[in-house]
């Protein structure tokens, strides 16, 4: 490649980030994107003729996660995160360490039922909410946001399915995923189990002991129990419909079940997905008459386009030879030693997605370990160091990945400061330690069992 | 794959009793509403016939 293309695709890469992570005018990510992308095709750094190609990898991880979003918008319609948010408050009877450890177990499971930009645009509302209602100080309210924030992005890990970039890491490698489970979800529960602990003692101090003590009747005012939330469909105050959100719940359960029973007979995750998320969408049309309308216009499709360019930039820094300077640097320290190949990756991973998002720092990550020539077994270590690296390593900074953009914009939105600076100081005492774990019992996970 | 069905039913499960638990008709006790000069609730009545 000619120095002046790696130039012009260095430049537009650098640009399209900057712009994409910065959002003037709360501009969506898709717009950047969209023209870099376009320009590397215009210039030719990405040939046309691997468009249909670049397409097929990222199209289904894009409908399977537009498909978690969907059911969390159904969810959303039928009160289920209002009932949610009122039970924490009542469970919680005025205790600060109750109320922490459900704040943390919503934030957990959102993301296991969901996926992680999902789980933060439901349960970041949900949690400035409870802490505005039970009048806490911000000193006091900053533990349940950063510990639910940070519990919910790297809850990720575990299965594959919670996060867009695992999903594409994933179909590049050609894992299934039962492989990955079966890799992955020991070492990474362990890491988040150890987040979660540190968090609670650096927080220790800052969580209070009493809160005040709501109690909300559930015949009368819980039911008018109304907030506004981004995924909202509607203002007015309805009538909870019980049956229904049992129903949705056991549909939910059952897709994610469904998404580890069915794909090792052929069947696709982004089928799986969209065929609960239609389920859903008519179990509630048949209990309430609502249409589909609503579902149509609040998915973000554009999701579909974000990945596709995303994909396409990626591809073009390999063209012009940064892979080949990653594999190059790497290959040696990794060839046949798994303890290298998990420290080095998770650590590379962790650097490039907090100096550019952990999107396209995982697509690179990918694609370089496979053209290293590794024997499958170090391959697989490093590939799942770059997803721990990409999922719990990126939660150093707040631009390592979306879900931490998209929480401080709400943050922001909703009069709460947390400047990059009290962000850091707490994730650089929880999340190395975290990370390290993560990795250290990747590699004795995977020399005990494979 | 039967284990992580399993974990995601017990997950399912856990996550209904936490969160949406089965409070759908009960109606939280207010007892700071209760008048200080009214009857005793039966069941504080029955609490001071155990209480030694």
């Amino acid at each position: 490649m000619p120095g002046s293309t790696i130039l012009w695709m260095t430049l537009i890469f650098s640009i399209t980030i900057i712009v994409m992570l910065w959002r003037p005018f709360g501009l969506n990510e898709t717009i950047p994107t969209t023209i870099g992308a376009g320009l590397v095709l215009l210039i030719g750094i990405v040939p046309l003729s691997d468009v249909l190609n670049i397409f097929s990898i990222v199209s289904g991880a894009s409908l399977t996660i537009l498909s978690t979003i969907m059911m969390s918008i159904v969810l959303e319609s039928i009160g289920f995160f209002k009932i949610v948010a009122t039970n924490i408050v009542n469970r919680s009877r005025g205790s600060g360490r109750k109320l922490y450890l459900y704040v943390i177990l919503l934030c957990f499971m959102m993301t296991m039922f969901f996926n992680n930009d999902g789980s933060i645009l439901i349960t970041t509302p949900i949690i400035i909410h409870i802490t505005s209602l039970l009048k806490l100080k911000n000193r006091q309210r900053i533990p349940y946001l950063l510990s639910g924030a940070l519990i919910a992005t790297a809850a990720s890990a575990p299965i594959a399915v919670s996060n867009i970039s695992n999903l594409i890491a994933l179909k590049i490698v050609g894992l299934t995923l039962q492989d990955y489970i079966q890799m992955m979800f020991v070492p990474s529960m362990i890491g988040i189990f150890l987040i979660a602990f540190l968090l609670f003692l650096y927080f220790k101090k800052d969580i209070p002991k009493r809160v005040l003590e709501v109690s909300v009747k559930w015949k009368s005012e819980a039911q008018k129990y109304s907030y506004t939330h981004p995924l909202s469909s509607s203002k007015k105050e309805k009538e909870v419909d019980w049956g229904l959100i049992k129903a949705c719940l056991v549909i939910v359960v059952l897709t994610r079940a469904a998404f580890f029973a069915l794909t090792p007979f052929g069947i696709s995750l982004e089928v799986i997905g969209m065929a609960g998320a239609a389920i859903l969408i008519l179990v509630r049309w048949f209990r309430t008459q609502m249409g589909i309308t609503d579902i149509f216009k609040k998915t973000p499709w554009h999701i579909l386009l974000f990945a596709f360019n995303m994909y396409v930039l990626v591809y073009g820094l390999k063209n012009v030879g940064l892979n080949q300077f990653i594999v190059d640097h790497f290959r040696d320290l990794i060839v046949g030693q798994p303890l290298n190949a998990s420290l080095i990756m998770g650590l590379f991973l962790t650097v490039a997605s907090n100096l550019f998002n952990n999107l396209p720092a995982v697509m690179i990550g990918t694609l370089s370990i496979t053209e290293m020539g590794l024997d499958p077994h170090i391959l697989q270590i490093a590939y799942l160091a770059n997803v721990l690296g990409s999922d719990i390593g990126a939660l150093l900074t707040p631009v390592g990945t979306l879900a931490t953009l998209i929480w401080m914009y709400i943050l922001k939105s909703n009069g709460i400061k947390i400047s990059w600076a009290k962000y850091i100081r707490v994730t650089i005492v929880v999340i190395p330690i975290g990370l390290i774990v993560s990795l250290l019992s990747l590699y004795l996970w995977f020399e005990l069992l494979f | 794959m039967l284990l992580m069905t399993i974990y995601f039913i017990l997950l399912g499960s856990l996550f209904y009793f936490l969160f949406l638990p089965a409070s759908v008709e009960k109606e939280d006790k207010q007892y700071a509403d209760h008048p200080i000069d009214s009857q005793p609730l039966p069941y504080i009545k029955e609490a001071n016939q155990h209480a030694r």
